[in-house]
């Protein structure tokens, strides 16, 4: 969550959770709501708090973890899909987070 | 009274026939110059192949598609997208919906896809279309060197992405430097649904494959036409979308301003819907009519005074300028020319060969384009019809365009954008690979010196020559017609001067 922003992402070589997750009344990724999507990358803009948690609690359902990572380089993956930059923000504890939380099976080293 | 009543609106009527005459002569030498082309093609050089883009690199290119409520053909435009010949893309569709679009887009399968493909969706319409693509434009690859863009009810042929990268190749260094290409909007997919999408697809042929080409051979202004384009990346990230309901023609205007071109090349297709009921057609020329003549307005004296544009672009632009106006001329002229015949008052110089030799010119004027159009793609035995339907069209559309073109030039700020509905319905093949054969010709543009071959096929140049020569002898003979009684006068005189001076020498003799 960053500036109001919910950003859902995977390392490439993890596929996104399947985003129909969500519930329509939650209004994460409707109509009226303004959304983004990359392979990697999911974004929802101007989250309401009650929102954020009920998001939460599906995204951990799904082995997802929180992470604190700096909106620009969330932002630069979104765009590029360069990973790098997003991997040196993040420490190396919520990385592995991220690993575990991970689809199994994924092909990332 | 009645006197000058009748004496004023003829010179009215004049008056706007004699400009609306000005447009048929271009329309006239447009013909002429795409069929005279056709005719060099036919005997230009045969082993000339279409350009092959074969890079060093392959430049990332990203590709724009705005949506809004296409959930009749949001799926087939994005698996057009993805099947493209070409490694290096991404497609990014910028996406108003509110209606099942948006859970097609959720689509788990789309993630796993190569190219990568984005979506980015937006709870208002701010800005409608070019809205939606600077929204696009913001969320862009950053690597992107150039933008193509399709409306969602195109299908691109899987070449596409390699052929427009050959044309901005083959055009670098040719003058002005190359901002955007423009390729040609086939019109065909459900070309057969009625007679209003086929009058439709006559306009476009007579659009693309004449009028289009000789603004190209001529070196005139070229418009980005909001579909099947391919921009620079670099210029488009500098200059940004604007929100115009005719954001597209905005944009070619700033781009020449800046000192760039628009190249158009009928050699790039992507076959597209044609709008189905009158109401939608109404509706998107009325949205075409009123946004580009307020661009006109906000833009002219930027155009004229610059010295960016060449002065063939200037006149384009010049003649551009009134487009929609016309329609509002017509209505006017018409009405004056009526008055006048009623009351029978006329000046003396305005014979009946002039009075309805303007009023035959100017009727024929698009109608002969299109059928030249339609002729030049192969398909004017399945397709002649569409003529007569296009010139019911185009009277049908005249007050609609008049009004919105009139509200355009005095509005204080633009109206809003009605979107055009897509249905998905196909009803003809995707590409003809006669049409391919046949636009072989506007290579010609730029091989004139090496023609010299034999006609590549000789069954088609046999059929093709009386058609030719047929449609050129009715311009021609459709640019002189209001004269006509004037030039057999002169003829007469000449004639009667000659004879004068014979007798006068053998009298000497």
């Amino acid at each position: 969550m960053e500036d109001g922003n919910l950003y859902i992402f995977t390392t490439i070589g993890d596929v996104m959770l399947n985003l129909n997750a969500f519930p329509e009344e939650l209004n994460l990724f409707e109509a009226e709501s303004s959304w983004r999507i990359s392979p990697w990358v999911a974004v929802v803009e101007d989250v309401l708090h009650r929102q954020l948690e009920k998001a939460q609690i599906i995204l951990q359902l799904h082995g997802y973890g929180r992470v604190n990572a700096q909106k620009e380089a969330l932002e630069a993956y979104f765009l590029g899909g360069d990973e790098r930059r997003l991997m040196q923000i993040i420490t190396v504890a919520e990385a592995e987070l991220v690993e575990v939380a991970s689809i199994e099976g994924s092909e990332k080293d | 009274m009645e006197f000058s009543i009748g004496v004023g609106a003829s010179y009215i009527a004049l008056a706007f026939g004699g400009l609306y005459f000005i447009y048929a002569l271009k329309y006239y030498a447009s013909t002429l110059i795409a069929l005279r082309l056709l005719n060099e093609a036919n005997g230009g050089d045969e082993g000339h192949e279409n350009p092959v883009y074969e890079p060093l690199y392959e430049p990332f290119v990203s590709i724009h598609l705005p949506f809004y409520n296409e959930v009749n053909v949001a799926r087939r435009i994005i698996d057009a997208c993805i099947d493209l010949d070409y490694s290096n893309y991404e497609v990014l569709v910028a996406d108003d919906s509110r209606d099942g679009t948006v859970k097609l887009l959720r689509d788990p399968g789309w993630r796993v896809s190569r190219p990568i493909i984005k979506f980015v969706h937006r709870r208002d319409r701010a800005g409608y279309k070019g809205g939606a693509l600077q929204q696009a434009l913001r969320y862009m690859h950053p690597d992107a060197e150039y933008v193509v863009v399709f409306d969602a009810d195109f299908v691109p042929p899987p070449d596409i992405i390699r052929k427009f990268l050959a044309e901005f190749e083959a055009r670098r260094g040719e003058g002005k430097p190359v901002a955007a290409v423009q390729g040609y909007q086939l019109h065909h997919l459900n070309k057969n649904e009625n007679w209003l999408t086929k009058g439709v697809r006559a306009e476009f042929s007579g659009s693309y494959m004449v009028e289009r080409v000789a603004e190209e051979a001529l070196g005139a202004m070229k418009m980005i036409s909001g579909s099947v384009f391919m921009l620079s990346a670099e210029l488009l990230r500098l200059l940004g979308w604007t929100t115009s309901i005719t954001e597209d023609w905005e944009l070619t205007i700033r781009l020449y301003l800046e000192g760039y071109r628009v190249v158009y090349t009928p050699f790039i297709q992507a076959p597209a819907e044609i709008p189905n009921t009158v109401r939608r057609l109404i509706r998107q020329r009325m949205r075409w009519a009123e946004g580009h003549t307020y661009a006109v307005r906000r833009y002219f004296w930027r155009v004229i005074r610059s010295k960016n544009l060449t002065l063939n672009e200037k006149l384009e632009f010049l003649y551009f300028a009134p487009y929609y106006l016309q329609s509002a001329f017509f209505i006017v002229g018409t009405v004056c020319w009526i008055v006048s015949e009623a009351t029978r008052r006329r000046p003396l110089f305005w014979t009946p060969v002039l009075g309805w030799g303007l009023v035959l010119s100017n009727f024929l004027a698009i109608p002969l384009m299109g059928l030249a159009g339609v002729f030049m793609e192969g398909d004017l035995a399945e397709d002649y019809g569409g003529v007569f339907s296009f010139v019911a069209l185009s009277y049908l559309m005249t007050p609609y365009q008049a009004y919105a073109a009139i509200k355009g030039l005095f509005e204080g700020e633009e109206g809003t954008w009605i979107r055009t509905l897509k249905t998905g319905n196909i009803t003809d093949s995707v590409i003809g690979v006669k049409f391919k054969s046949l636009i072989r010709w506007f290579r010609s543009l730029r091989r004139e010196a090496r023609k010299t071959a034999r006609p590549v096929d000789e069954v088609a140049y046999l059929v093709k020559v009386p058609v030719r020569t047929l449609l050129s002898a009715a311009c021609v003979c459709l640019i002189v017609l209001p004269f006509a009684d004037r030039l057999l006068a002169l003829k007469s005189l000449l004639l009667w001067a000659l004879r004068c001076g014979l007798l006068e020498v053998l009298t000497a003799g």
